[in-house]
């Protein structure tokens, strides 16, 4: 990716460093200094740091997220603001979603730029794992339930808690996907068809709830023992039906290999729907959650077409770029597959 | 039709990062460009059948002949316009072999729930 005019690595690092140890007394009871600070994720603009502050208690394990002042462009979309993503943090926790604790909603006199600091959740976050390994035959026992509870919570938050977002129903989706898809990609029979599928069972609108917007294995923290530990990535959080959350979740490219469990590859449909409903959600039809699960397929299968473009454009020379155009067959087995059961 | 990456922009980009000596080494990377030459190699050994019967299908549909990315081309346009439905059992045979075909060019062991159909 381009460099443009971000610093380099290690004055960014050394930035952080001090912003922090400056925070460590607003950070943890008698916090005296930041230590072992490391990058999680780099490339794309948002910076993940991990970061512990010594107090008077044991060390207090931190994550900082930040806007880094690269401006990278960002492959798919827009993701929200770091201080509207704090503000939803702060609200789904109070709604009883498990969630990394907000610490700090950082302001302009911390130096940090856009930035905020929560609680360092202990956990696996990869989805192969999460779906395959003996370790979590545990969690997974749990999961499904878990996830429903958490949805139904999601979906329960009231607009007077939420900061400004934007309104997404199924209509604006698909159109703009299809819009990406027509301007990225030659013409092909089965995204046509899938389109085509999609249009014609167009759910009847609701009435716009919070959905998370990108709630999958691989965005969830799971403890080897107790499950969903927290619900991370919330930057694509929007307004919208709540279905939309429990297809995106049952994408079967989230499902790492273990088919045959539809959500996520850990849990059933039926486990799922159950749960939210116990929780006090109203459960869409299953017909619902098939249109979203299209729906989202549709969407994976244009972001992977997206990634191969920077590929394609000479803006990314790298063999996993080339590669992830590839996966487009995937995605359009996985919408026949939809639009067979349907038949 | 298999178009981004092309089988040559695979061995180029492959090659690229074979010749350059800054090249991260660790396994990762390894496996990626092991896997973009593995799609090259089945390309080249079941494309040229699956492109052929292809064609044979998309000319029974539209009624009319050209090469493999005018019908697919012609068909997609099609599918769009609503002349050609993708509930037809024959379209829908059509689009699911040619989508399986290329599955098993680019991601061989994606487990998936698509039936294989009825054997022609």
């Amino acid at each position: 990716m381009s460099a443009s005019a971000s610093p380099p690595a290690s004055e960014t690092a050394e930035l952080v460093q001090s912003r922090l140890a400056a925070l460590a007394a607003a950070l943890a009871s008698g916090g005296r200094q930041a230590t072992g600070l490391r990058r999680l994720t780099g490339g794309a603009s948002l910076q993940t740091w991990a970061f512990d502050v010594e107090g008077d208690g044991p060390a207090r394990a931190l994550i900082l997220r930040r806007r880094g002042g690269g401006g990278e462009a960002e492959v798919f979309e827009t993701s929200l603001p770091l201080p509207v993503e704090a503000r939803l943090l702060k609200a789904a926790e109070e709604a009883g979603v498990p969630v990394a604790r907000l610490v700090r909603d950082c302001r302009p006199e911390d130096g940090l730029g856009e930035a905020y600091v929560v609680e360092r959740v202990a956990g696996e976050t990869l989805g192969r794992r999460i779906a395959a390994d003996p370790a979590f035959a545990l969690a997974r026992e749990s999961l499904g339930r878990q996830c429903g509870e958490a949805l139904a919570r999601i979906h329960a938050v009231g607009p007077e808690a939420l900061p400004p977002l934007e309104t997404q129903d199924a209509r604006a989706v698909l159109d703009r996907y299809a819009d990406i898809y027509r301007k990225s990609s030659g013409p092909r029979p089965v995204m046509e068809a899938a389109l085509k599928w999609m249009e014609a069972r167009l759910p009847e609108p609701v009435a716009p709830r919070l959905v998370h917007g990108d709630f999958r294995n691989g965005n969830l923290m799971v403890d080897p023992e107790r499950g969903l530990a927290a619900v991370l990535d919330w930057e694509l959080a929007h307004l919208g039906d709540p279905a939309e959350d429990l297809g995106w979740l049952c994408v079967n490219s989230w499902r790492f290999g273990v088919t045959h469990r539809t959500v996520g590859g850990f849990a059933d449909l039926e486990t799922l729907l159950d749960a939210y409903r116990a929780a006090g959600g109203e459960p869409p039809s299953v017909e619902r959650v098939r249109f979203w699960q299209a729906v989202g397929t549709f969407k994976w299968a244009v972001v992977t077409m997206m990634m191969y473009r920077t590929f394609a454009t000479g803006a990314s020379r790298s063999v996993e770029r080339a590669v992830i155009g590839r996966r487009l067959s995937e995605c359009e087995v996985d919408l026949l597959a939809l639009m067979e059961a349907s038949r | 039709m298999i178009e981004g990456p092309s089988r040559d922009e695979l061995l180029q980009a492959t090659t690229a990062w074979l010749e350059d000596a800054s090249s991260p080494v660790e396994g990762f990377h390894r496996r990626v460009a092991a896997n973009a030459l593995g799609m090259v190699s089945r390309e080249l050994a079941q494309w040229p059948a699956a492109e052929a019967a292809a064609v044979m299908r998309m000319q029974a549909i539209l009624g009319c002949d050209g090469d493999y990315a005018t019908l697919n081309a012609a068909l997609a346009e099609a599918l769009r316009k609503g002349t050609v439905s993708a509930e037809d059992p024959a379209v829908f045979d059509h689009l699911r072999r040619a989508a399986l075909a290329m599955l098993a060019i680019d991601q061989p062991r994606y487990r998936h729930e698509l039936s294989q159909g009825v054997e022609a």
